[in-house]
């Protein structure tokens, strides 16, 4: 039913319309470490929403001492960890995009720059995105 | 509160929540050259600052797709996406001025879909969207988002807005700087030196103070 012929109820303004949701979910393993001058992704990846919708994000954090949910499809999380046995901060940065026509991807890179291997001293962190996506209004 | 539905018989529509007004749409493409430093500056044509979002994509039909600004534009410095291109959208009570990073080697055509609503503070007279009496937008096979709450809340301290719904709803998130907007597209988790951003629990919107925002506007949805 897309255009009844005597309904006549409408909007002067364009307006947003649900279309669908889901959760990606990736898991940081404990006392992860990263090779020196590499990157090291974990990723996510299902069906969620139409081609070229437009997204909503928040996304989640457990595993480190308080547990997070924050607006956002960017997340920086930030520790300290060492390398070559002096402290080195470490950052894990998550984004959430689509990245196909029918899928969405969460994406967790850590990313080390020097020449020597990252260890991070970590425990367990799952990164959740709770994904809405939107008929785009065009 | 709900309106009565005694007689049935009465055909009656009713919604105790508003449905997002878009105020603003614009859908083009440009070509951005290598660049860190450019902007592409567009009239947004209102008589106020709209707060503005963005999608934006490297193919005609948004197969591929990104958000705001949800991409490192250079995955060696910082752990990203590996587009090589970075662009946010930041409006002004004339323009939307939207940032370009292109490090990808060459020049990109790169496809935007902006769209922009009032924010809580304004309540002027705005140009129309949708007006075409034979274009049926209210349909009952769609789902339309509705507004629960929004507001401009000061970023200098913690402010929490209790919504009380008891789950995770859906929030957008502006932040006003000096008078430009942007939208909140970026959270730190920093268990040592504190979160930057803003939480959400299923009781309460928790926006922590940013280091440079004046104010967000924050828009909550009774969609889950």
């Amino acid at each position: 039913m897309t255009k009844p012929e005597s309904f006549i109820l409408t909007t002067d303004y364009a307006t947003l319309k649900n279309d669908d949701q889901g959760t990606l979910t990736v898991i940081v393993p404990a006392s992860l470490s990263v090779t020196a001058s590499n990157t090291t992704v974990f990723s996510s990846t299902a069906p969620i929403g139409s081609a070229g919708a437009p997204m909503r994000v928040s996304l989640s954090v457990t595993g480190l001492p308080v547990d997070n949910s924050l607006i956002a499809d960017t997340m920086e999380i930030v520790g300290e960890g060492t390398l070559s046995g002096s402290p080195q901060n470490w950052t894990i940065r998550a984004v959430c995009y689509r990245s196909s026509a029918t899928n969405v991807s969460l994406r967790a890179t850590i990313y080390n720059p020097d020449g020597a291997t990252l260890i991070l001293g970590n425990p367990q962190i799952t990164i959740s995105a709770k994904i809405n996506t939107f008929l785009p209004p065009f | 509160m709900p309106a009565s539905v005694a007689d049935a018989k009465q055909m009656l529509f009713t919604s105790d929540y508003p449905s997002d007004k878009v105020v603003y749409l614009n859908e083009f493409s440009i070509v951005v050259p290598v660049t860190a430093s450019d902007s592409h500056v567009i009239a947004h044509g209102l008589s106020f600052t709209p707060v503005v979002a963005m999608v934006w994509s490297p193919n005609s039909d948004f197969s591929v797709s990104y958000t705001t600004a949800d991409t490192a534009y250079n995955e060696s410095v910082s752990g990203g996406l590996p587009t090589g291109m970075f662009f946010e959208a930041l409006s002004d009570g004339t323009n939307i001025e939207i940032l370009l990073f292109n490090n990808t080697g060459g020049p990109q055509t790169v496809y935007f879909r902006l769209f922009a609503f009032m924010p809580s503070n304004v309540n002027v007279d705005t140009p129309f969207t949708a007006n075409a009496a034979d274009d049926f937008i209210f349909n009952t096979d769609y789902n339309y988002t509705k507004l629960y709450l929004n507001g401009r809340a000061d970023t200098t301290t913690t402010t929490t807005i209790n919504h009380g719904l008891g789950y995770i709803p859906q929030v957008a998130l502006w932040n006003e700087n000096a008078g430009t907007f942007s939208i909140q597209f970026i959270a730190t988790y920093d268990p040592s030196n504190g979160t930057v951003g803003a939480q959400i629990t299923d009781q309460d919107l928790n926006i922590l103070p940013f280091a440079t925002p004046d104010f967000s506007h924050y828009r909550i949805y009774i969609d889950d």
